[in-house]
């Protein structure tokens, strides 16, 4: 391979890794910018859209040359997002060479995330926190922490499996709103709204809205609109679990 | 106990715990992990405040946000890592829950008036956490580097 269609996997690479990462579509397309801007060419061009990556670099010598990336996977992972950052800050300044930018960024691909009985227990410690901020008692806050683990352990393997994006809040939803009611039918004293409050704030779509919206107000307005949508279908799909569940409660 | 310093210390204290765990479900480095709960800290307590003080639920969420976004771009600088890192479990105690499940009970039972006004309710919390948040995130950079930067290791 020549030096500019390394350049331009490089660029593809560190933009994949990031945009299936979860990270906002401004820093994706700045990344692959500055990667492509160290040839010195003139009208470079790196756009990200949603689930789809451009890039284009004129060449006068033997022609412009361009690629295009469809990115299927989404995820949350704030480390490989940082560990781009790092990569590409090191290679724009010339630190590393591509071939060692394109090696590094195979093991940020490979980076492990934490253990699944870690995530879980995260998901527990955030249920029970919230359950007690919102207004529950010490034992609400008792009883969330375990909704908030079986909740976690279900998004977690739901998260593996090839599935559509929207099943994994509607079965959080799901699992929630029925361990938060079987609670409440075995423990009276305890808030059911309380609990299921608590253990629902990790399931909606904070970290989503919050890009929308920044997405929106900066101009990129595909990648906006879609993740509206995509911030909708999630919010609805986490409702409909927990009505569900609720229906199935109030009719026993 | 006392009221106010149950309210402006152990939330805070649970909001630290809290945000540690869902910065652990986003797989935010080890080292940051802190950071990410002091963030959201500051968040609650700003929140609180305003709150406790005759402040309405909006004007409360939008001055939190201020502070979690101005936090997590202070960080971010000093860190030289992405302001996300810190931005999303900041802002997480703010997002609307309470809101969602009266929204939820009050559709099943078919009062539509009050749903109505709970969806509205909901879409401007979470307008107040959207703009709050992009007002200081496009704020020029050197407004945000006040002391000088700390070396961060193993880069």
């Amino acid at each position: 391979m020549d030096y500019d269609t390394q350049l331009i996997n490089l660029a593809l690479d560190a933009g994949e890794i990031m945009l299936a990462s979860g990270a906002e579509t401004f820093r994706v397309q700045d990344t692959m910018k500055r990667i492509l801007s160290t040839s010195g060419r003139e009208k470079i061009e790196a756009l990200a859209m949603c689930t789809l990556l451009l890039v284009t670099l004129p060449r006068e010598e033997k022609g412009p040359l361009s690629m295009a990336r469809a990115v299927k996977s989404r995820d949350v992972n704030f480390e490989k997002i940082c560990a781009v950052n790092d990569m590409s800050r090191a290679f724009v300044s010339g630190q590393i060479t591509v071939e060692e930018a394109l090696f590094r960024c195979q093991d940020i691909h490979n980076i492990p995330n934490f253990k699944f009985g870690t995530r879980v227990l995260g998901y527990g410690l955030n249920g029970a926190g919230f359950a007690l901020m919102v207004g529950g008692s010490p034992l609400d806050g008792f009883i969330s922490f375990f909704v908030a683990l079986l909740m976690g352990a279900t998004l977690v393997y739901v998260s593996g499996k090839k599935v559509p994006f929207f099943f994994g809040p509607l079965m959080g939803g799901l699992v929630t709103g029925l361990a938060a009611c079987a609670a409440h039918v075995f423990l009276p004293g305890t808030q059911l709204d309380k609990m299921i409050i608590g253990t629902m704030k990790a399931l909606l779509p904070g970290l989503a809205l919050s890009k929308a919206m920044r997405d929106l107000l900066e101009g990129n307005l595909i990648s906006g609109n879609s993740k509206v949508v995509e911030v909708l279908l999630n919010a609805c799909a986490i409702a409909a679990g927990v009505a569900i569940a609720l229906v199935i409660f109030r009719m026993s | 106990m006392n009221q106010e310093l149950f309210y402006y210390v152990i939330h805070p204290l649970i909001a630290f715990i809290a945000c540690m765990g869902y910065a652990i479900v986003c797989n935010a480095p080890r080292r940051e992990i802190p950071y990410c709960g002091i963030t959201a800290a500051l968040c609650w307590l700003v929140y609180q405040l305003v709150l406790r003080n005759g402040g309405t639920a909006l004007l409360a969420t939008l001055l939190a946000t201020f502070a979690a976004t101005s936090l997590a771009r202070f960080l971010s600088y000093h860190r030289m890592l992405p302001t996300i890192v810190y931005h999303i479990p900041g802002i997480l105690p703010l997002v609307p829950g309470a809101v969602v499940y009266r929204c939820i009970t009050s559709a099943m039972d078919s009062r539509v008036l009050e749903t109505t006004a709970n969806i509205l309710t909901a879409l401007k919390l979470a307008g107040a956490i959207g703009i709050g948040s992009v007002i200081i995130l496009v704020l020029p950079q050197a407004w945000f580097q006040i002391f000088p930067r700390l070396k961060r290791k193993n880069i």
